[in-house]
Protein backbone atom coordinates (compact mmCIF):
# COMPACT_ATOMS: atom_id res chain seq x y z
CA UNK A 1 0.00 0.00 0.00
CA UNK A 2 1.32 3.32 -0.77
CA UNK A 3 0.00 6.77 0.44
CA UNK A 4 -1.53 8.73 -2.42
CA UNK A 5 -1.08 12.08 -0.86
CA UNK A 6 2.53 11.47 -0.83
CA UNK A 7 2.66 9.95 -3.76
CA UNK A 8 0.44 12.97 -5.17
CA UNK A 9 2.86 15.63 -3.82
CA UNK A 10 6.16 13.67 -5.39
CA UNK A 11 4.48 12.19 -8.63
CA UNK A 12 2.90 16.03 -9.34
CA UNK A 13 6.65 16.98 -9.32
CA UNK A 14 7.65 14.71 -11.73
CA UNK A 15 4.08 15.49 -14.12
CA UNK A 16 5.49 19.02 -14.22
CA UNK A 17 8.41 17.93 -15.99
CA UNK A 18 7.20 15.82 -18.02
CA UNK A 19 5.00 18.79 -19.12
CA UNK A 20 8.18 20.70 -19.85
CA UNK A 21 9.72 17.86 -21.27
CA UNK A 22 11.44 19.25 -24.13
CA UNK A 23 11.11 22.87 -23.32
CA UNK A 24 13.81 22.55 -20.69
CA UNK A 25 16.70 21.09 -22.68
CA UNK A 26 16.19 23.59 -25.91
CA UNK A 27 15.68 26.72 -23.53
CA UNK A 28 19.26 25.65 -22.13
CA UNK A 29 20.94 25.62 -25.66
CA UNK A 30 19.27 28.66 -26.54
CA UNK A 31 20.73 30.27 -22.72
CA UNK A 32 23.67 28.85 -24.09
CA UNK A 33 24.17 30.49 -27.81
CA UNK A 34 22.80 33.94 -25.71
CA UNK A 35 25.79 33.69 -23.52
CA UNK A 36 28.36 32.93 -26.81
CA UNK A 37 26.52 36.00 -28.34
CA UNK A 38 26.81 38.22 -25.46
CA UNK A 39 30.43 37.58 -24.59
CA UNK A 40 33.19 39.13 -26.13
CA UNK A 41 35.35 36.39 -26.13
CA UNK A 42 33.92 33.11 -27.37
CA UNK A 43 36.18 30.55 -25.67
CA UNK A 44 36.50 32.14 -22.25
CA UNK A 45 32.07 32.15 -22.50
CA UNK A 46 32.93 28.06 -23.37
CA UNK A 47 34.57 27.56 -20.31
CA UNK A 48 32.37 29.65 -18.35
CA UNK A 49 29.49 27.26 -19.71
CA UNK A 50 31.71 24.23 -19.30
CA UNK A 51 32.21 25.53 -15.48
CA UNK A 52 28.18 25.44 -15.05
CA UNK A 53 27.88 22.33 -16.58
CA UNK A 54 30.68 21.24 -14.18
CA UNK A 55 29.07 22.38 -10.90
CA UNK A 56 25.66 20.81 -11.90
CA UNK A 57 26.61 17.41 -12.80
CA UNK A 58 28.90 17.50 -9.42
CA UNK A 59 25.75 18.71 -7.44
CA UNK A 60 23.82 16.31 -8.95
CA UNK A 61 26.28 13.22 -8.42
CA UNK A 62 26.81 14.85 -5.05
CA UNK A 63 22.89 14.89 -4.06
CA UNK A 64 22.36 11.41 -5.57
CA UNK A 65 25.07 9.54 -3.61
CA UNK A 66 24.21 11.68 -0.01
CA UNK A 67 20.06 10.96 -0.87
CA UNK A 68 20.25 7.15 0.59
CA UNK A 69 21.87 7.79 3.09
CA UNK A 70 19.95 10.69 4.59
CA UNK A 71 17.18 9.39 3.84
CA UNK A 72 17.72 5.90 5.43
CA UNK A 73 18.59 8.31 8.59
CA UNK A 74 15.26 10.58 8.34
CA UNK A 75 12.48 8.07 7.31
CA UNK A 76 13.87 4.48 9.01
CA UNK A 77 15.55 3.73 12.17
CA UNK A 78 15.11 0.12 11.62
CA UNK A 79 18.24 -1.52 9.82
CA UNK A 80 16.28 -3.94 7.40
CA UNK A 81 14.26 -1.13 6.32
CA UNK A 82 17.08 1.49 6.10
CA UNK A 83 18.97 -0.97 3.92
CA UNK A 84 15.80 -1.19 1.87
CA UNK A 85 15.72 2.36 1.65
CA UNK A 86 19.11 2.88 0.33
CA UNK A 87 18.83 -0.10 -2.36
CA UNK A 88 15.75 2.05 -3.18
CA UNK A 89 17.09 5.39 -4.12
CA UNK A 90 20.19 4.10 -5.15
CA UNK A 91 18.19 1.53 -8.02
CA UNK A 92 15.89 4.67 -8.48
CA UNK A 93 19.36 7.26 -9.09
CA UNK A 94 21.35 4.90 -11.30
CA UNK A 95 20.03 6.54 -14.56
CA UNK A 96 20.38 10.62 -13.13
CA UNK A 97 23.88 9.36 -11.52
CA UNK A 98 25.44 8.32 -14.94
CA UNK A 99 23.29 11.20 -16.50
CA UNK A 100 25.19 13.51 -14.17
CA UNK A 101 28.68 12.11 -14.95
CA UNK A 102 28.02 12.75 -18.10
CA UNK A 103 27.07 15.88 -17.39
CA UNK A 104 30.08 17.30 -15.67
CA UNK A 105 32.64 15.14 -18.17
CA UNK A 106 31.21 17.66 -20.41
CA UNK A 107 31.34 20.49 -18.80
CA UNK A 108 34.78 19.74 -17.47
CA UNK A 109 35.68 18.75 -21.25
CA UNK A 110 34.18 22.29 -22.25
CA UNK A 111 36.06 24.13 -19.67
CA UNK A 112 39.60 22.66 -20.11
CA UNK A 113 38.79 23.19 -24.36
CA UNK A 114 38.17 26.84 -23.69
CA UNK A 115 40.99 27.97 -20.70
CA UNK A 116 43.46 25.80 -23.55
CA UNK A 117 42.49 27.61 -26.36
CA UNK A 118 42.01 30.89 -24.54
CA UNK A 119 45.28 30.76 -23.88
CA UNK A 120 46.59 29.10 -26.97
CA UNK A 121 45.32 32.21 -28.79
CA UNK A 122 46.07 35.12 -26.92
CA UNK A 123 49.92 33.79 -26.88
CA UNK A 124 49.68 33.61 -30.56
CA UNK A 125 47.94 37.22 -30.93
CA UNK A 126 50.88 38.18 -28.24
CA UNK A 127 52.95 36.75 -30.14
CA UNK A 128 51.59 39.12 -33.96
CA UNK A 129 52.16 42.15 -31.45
CA UNK A 130 55.77 41.31 -30.76
CA UNK A 131 56.30 40.28 -34.60
CA UNK A 132 54.95 43.75 -35.51
CA UNK A 133 57.32 45.70 -33.45
CA UNK A 134 59.72 43.64 -34.49
CA UNK B 1 30.72 58.90 -26.06
CA UNK B 2 33.17 56.90 -23.86
CA UNK B 3 30.26 56.84 -20.97
CA UNK B 4 27.91 55.41 -23.66
CA UNK B 5 30.77 52.71 -24.41
CA UNK B 6 31.36 51.82 -20.90
CA UNK B 7 27.54 51.82 -19.96
CA UNK B 8 27.01 49.76 -22.86
CA UNK B 9 29.98 47.24 -21.93
CA UNK B 10 28.48 47.01 -17.89
CA UNK B 11 24.87 45.88 -19.84
CA UNK B 12 26.50 43.72 -21.53
CA UNK B 13 28.52 42.04 -18.94
CA UNK B 14 25.24 42.37 -16.39
CA UNK B 15 22.97 40.72 -19.54
CA UNK B 16 26.25 37.87 -19.57
CA UNK B 17 26.01 37.08 -16.00
CA UNK B 18 22.19 36.91 -15.96
CA UNK B 19 22.67 34.51 -19.27
CA UNK B 20 24.76 32.42 -17.04
CA UNK B 21 23.42 32.46 -14.39
CA UNK B 22 19.83 31.18 -15.64
CA UNK B 23 21.92 28.24 -17.73
CA UNK B 24 22.81 27.01 -14.22
CA UNK B 25 19.59 26.50 -13.27
CA UNK B 26 17.96 25.83 -16.41
CA UNK B 27 20.59 23.01 -16.44
CA UNK B 28 20.00 21.47 -13.13
CA UNK B 29 16.07 21.47 -13.80
CA UNK B 30 16.54 19.81 -17.46
CA UNK B 31 19.45 17.45 -15.98
CA UNK B 32 16.53 16.07 -13.13
CA UNK B 33 13.34 16.69 -15.54
CA UNK B 34 15.33 14.79 -18.73
CA UNK B 35 15.92 12.05 -15.90
CA UNK B 36 12.54 11.68 -14.17
CA UNK B 37 10.93 11.47 -18.21
CA UNK B 38 12.98 8.60 -18.71
CA UNK B 39 12.57 7.07 -15.48
CA UNK B 40 9.72 7.85 -13.60
CA UNK B 41 6.70 9.18 -15.84
CA UNK B 42 6.84 6.58 -18.76
CA UNK B 43 5.04 3.36 -17.35
CA UNK B 44 7.76 0.83 -18.74
CA UNK B 45 10.62 2.66 -17.77
CA UNK B 46 9.30 3.06 -14.39
CA UNK B 47 8.60 -0.62 -13.96
CA UNK B 48 11.90 -2.08 -15.75
CA UNK B 49 13.69 0.12 -13.14
CA UNK B 50 11.17 -0.57 -9.91
CA UNK B 51 11.52 -4.27 -11.05
CA UNK B 52 15.90 -3.94 -10.80
CA UNK B 53 15.28 -2.23 -7.13
CA UNK B 54 12.68 -5.51 -6.26
CA UNK B 55 15.26 -7.31 -7.40
CA UNK B 56 17.78 -6.44 -4.74
CA UNK B 57 17.80 -8.84 -1.81
CA UNK B 58 17.24 -5.54 0.82
CA UNK B 59 14.25 -4.97 -0.83
CA UNK B 60 12.71 -7.91 -1.48
CA UNK B 61 13.22 -9.08 2.10
CA UNK B 62 10.84 -6.42 3.29
CA UNK B 63 8.47 -6.92 0.53
CA UNK B 64 8.52 -10.19 1.84
CA UNK B 65 7.81 -9.47 5.11
CA UNK B 66 5.37 -6.96 4.42
CA UNK B 67 3.78 -9.51 1.92
CA UNK B 68 3.91 -12.01 4.66
CA UNK B 69 2.31 -9.98 7.65
CA UNK B 70 -0.48 -9.40 5.55
CA UNK B 71 -1.05 -12.90 4.46
CA UNK B 72 -0.89 -13.88 8.02
CA UNK B 73 -3.10 -11.49 9.11
CA UNK B 74 -5.67 -13.26 6.06
CA UNK B 75 -5.01 -17.07 6.65
CA UNK B 76 -4.76 -17.05 10.55
CA UNK B 77 -7.44 -16.41 12.95
CA UNK B 78 -7.66 -13.63 15.73
CA UNK B 79 -8.25 -16.63 18.24
CA UNK B 80 -4.32 -17.41 17.12
CA UNK B 81 -4.32 -21.34 16.71
CA UNK B 82 -3.10 -21.76 13.36
CA UNK B 83 -5.52 -24.40 11.18
CA UNK B 84 -3.97 -26.86 9.86
CA UNK B 85 -4.45 -26.03 6.39
CA UNK B 86 -2.03 -23.55 6.99
CA UNK B 87 -0.04 -25.69 9.01
CA UNK B 88 0.56 -29.25 6.76
CA UNK B 89 2.30 -27.19 3.27
CA UNK B 90 4.39 -24.94 5.39
CA UNK B 91 5.61 -27.72 7.42
CA UNK B 92 4.86 -26.06 10.94
CA UNK B 93 4.32 -27.89 14.35
CA UNK B 94 0.79 -28.38 15.67
CA UNK B 95 1.65 -25.82 18.31
CA UNK B 96 3.05 -23.15 15.61
CA UNK B 97 1.99 -19.50 16.30
CA UNK B 98 0.90 -16.63 13.64
CA UNK B 99 4.46 -15.72 13.59
CA UNK B 100 6.05 -18.45 13.12
CA UNK B 101 3.40 -18.70 9.97
CA UNK B 102 4.23 -15.04 9.02
CA UNK B 103 8.24 -16.03 9.09
CA UNK B 104 7.80 -19.23 7.02
CA UNK B 105 5.71 -17.38 4.71
CA UNK B 106 8.17 -14.65 4.35
CA UNK B 107 10.95 -17.37 3.61
CA UNK B 108 8.82 -19.10 0.89
CA UNK B 109 7.69 -15.37 -0.58
CA UNK B 110 11.58 -14.55 -1.05
CA UNK B 111 12.16 -17.30 -2.91
CA UNK B 112 9.34 -17.02 -5.17
CA UNK B 113 10.29 -13.47 -5.59
CA UNK B 114 13.98 -14.67 -6.91
CA UNK B 115 12.26 -16.86 -9.21
CA UNK B 116 13.12 -15.13 -12.64
CA UNK B 117 9.34 -16.19 -14.11
CA UNK B 118 7.79 -13.55 -11.83
CA UNK B 119 9.96 -10.94 -12.46
CA UNK B 120 6.61 -10.36 -16.02
CA UNK B 121 4.37 -10.46 -13.44
CA UNK B 122 5.76 -7.58 -11.13
CA UNK B 123 6.63 -6.00 -14.06
CA UNK B 124 2.82 -6.30 -15.34
CA UNK B 125 1.39 -5.53 -11.93
CA UNK B 126 3.75 -2.17 -11.26
CA UNK B 127 3.14 -1.02 -14.97
CA UNK B 128 -1.00 -0.79 -13.61
CA UNK B 129 0.09 0.97 -10.30
CA UNK B 130 2.17 3.32 -12.67
CA UNK B 131 -1.16 4.03 -14.53
CA UNK B 132 -2.74 4.19 -11.50
CA UNK B 133 -0.82 7.11 -10.07
CA UNK B 134 -0.63 9.09 -13.05
CA UNK B 135 -4.80 8.98 -13.44
CA UNK B 136 -4.72 9.81 -10.08
CA UNK B 137 -2.50 13.04 -10.16
CA UNK B 138 -4.61 14.15 -13.75
CA UNK B 139 -7.68 13.37 -11.81
CA UNK B 140 -9.23 10.62 -14.68
CA UNK B 141 -9.55 8.03 -11.71
CA UNK B 142 -13.27 7.77 -9.73
CA UNK B 143 -12.36 5.18 -7.83
CA UNK B 144 -9.11 6.67 -6.66
CA UNK B 145 -11.33 10.07 -5.53
CA UNK B 146 -13.14 7.28 -3.25
CA UNK B 147 -10.18 5.27 -2.00
CA UNK B 148 -7.27 7.36 -1.07
CA UNK B 149 -4.92 4.38 -1.62
CA UNK B 150 -3.24 3.01 -4.15
CA UNK B 151 -2.98 -0.26 -4.00
CA UNK B 152 0.41 -2.69 -5.76
CA UNK B 153 -1.59 -5.30 -7.00
CA UNK B 154 -0.08 -9.15 -6.25
CA UNK B 155 -2.00 -11.78 -6.57
CA UNK B 156 0.00 -13.32 -9.10
CA UNK B 157 2.73 -13.37 -6.29
CA UNK B 158 0.55 -15.01 -3.73
CA UNK B 159 -0.51 -17.57 -6.22
CA UNK B 160 3.01 -18.56 -7.71
CA UNK B 161 3.49 -18.83 -3.49
CA UNK B 162 0.56 -21.09 -3.65
CA UNK B 163 1.64 -22.47 -6.06
CA UNK B 164 4.86 -23.75 -4.98
CA UNK B 165 3.38 -24.73 -1.38
CA UNK B 166 1.06 -27.01 -2.74
CA UNK B 167 1.63 -28.01 -6.26
CA UNK B 168 -1.29 -29.75 -8.11
CA UNK B 169 -3.58 -28.17 -6.13
CA UNK B 170 -5.11 -24.52 -5.65
CA UNK B 171 -2.97 -24.76 -2.28
CA UNK B 172 -4.35 -23.30 0.92
CA UNK B 173 -3.75 -19.47 -0.70
CA UNK B 174 -5.33 -20.55 -3.77
CA UNK B 175 -8.14 -20.89 -2.05
CA UNK B 176 -8.14 -17.89 -0.16
CA UNK B 177 -6.01 -15.60 -2.34
CA UNK B 178 -6.56 -13.44 -4.66
CA UNK B 179 -10.52 -14.01 -3.85
CA UNK B 180 -10.23 -12.67 -0.13
CA UNK B 181 -7.32 -10.77 -0.51
CA UNK B 182 -8.40 -7.26 1.13
CA UNK B 183 -12.10 -8.65 2.07
CA UNK B 184 -13.01 -10.90 4.73
CA UNK B 185 -10.73 -13.99 5.90
CA UNK B 186 -11.20 -16.88 4.50
CA UNK B 187 -13.12 -19.03 7.42
CA UNK B 188 -15.59 -16.78 7.47
CA UNK B 189 -16.61 -17.02 3.84
CA UNK B 190 -15.69 -21.10 3.90
CA UNK B 191 -17.68 -21.76 6.66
Amino acid sequence: MVDSERLTTLAGAVHLMDALRGLLPALCVLVAVLVLLLARARLHAVAWLGLCLLLVGSFCLLATTAAPVVASRLFDTHPDAAASTTATLDGLTAGLVTQSAVLAGLGLAMLIVGITAGIVISHGDGRRHVDGYV
Amino acid sequence: MRVIVTSMGLIRSFLLAIALLAFLVLALVANVGVWSLTTLVDSQAFAATTSRIIARPEVRSLLADRLAVRLTELVVPVSGRVPTVVRAPLGLPRAATSDDVRVALAEVIEATLARPGIVAIQQGALEELHRAVLELIEGRDDAGAQDPDIVLDLDAVVSAVAEQLDPGSTGFLGQVVPSAWGRSPWWTRSG
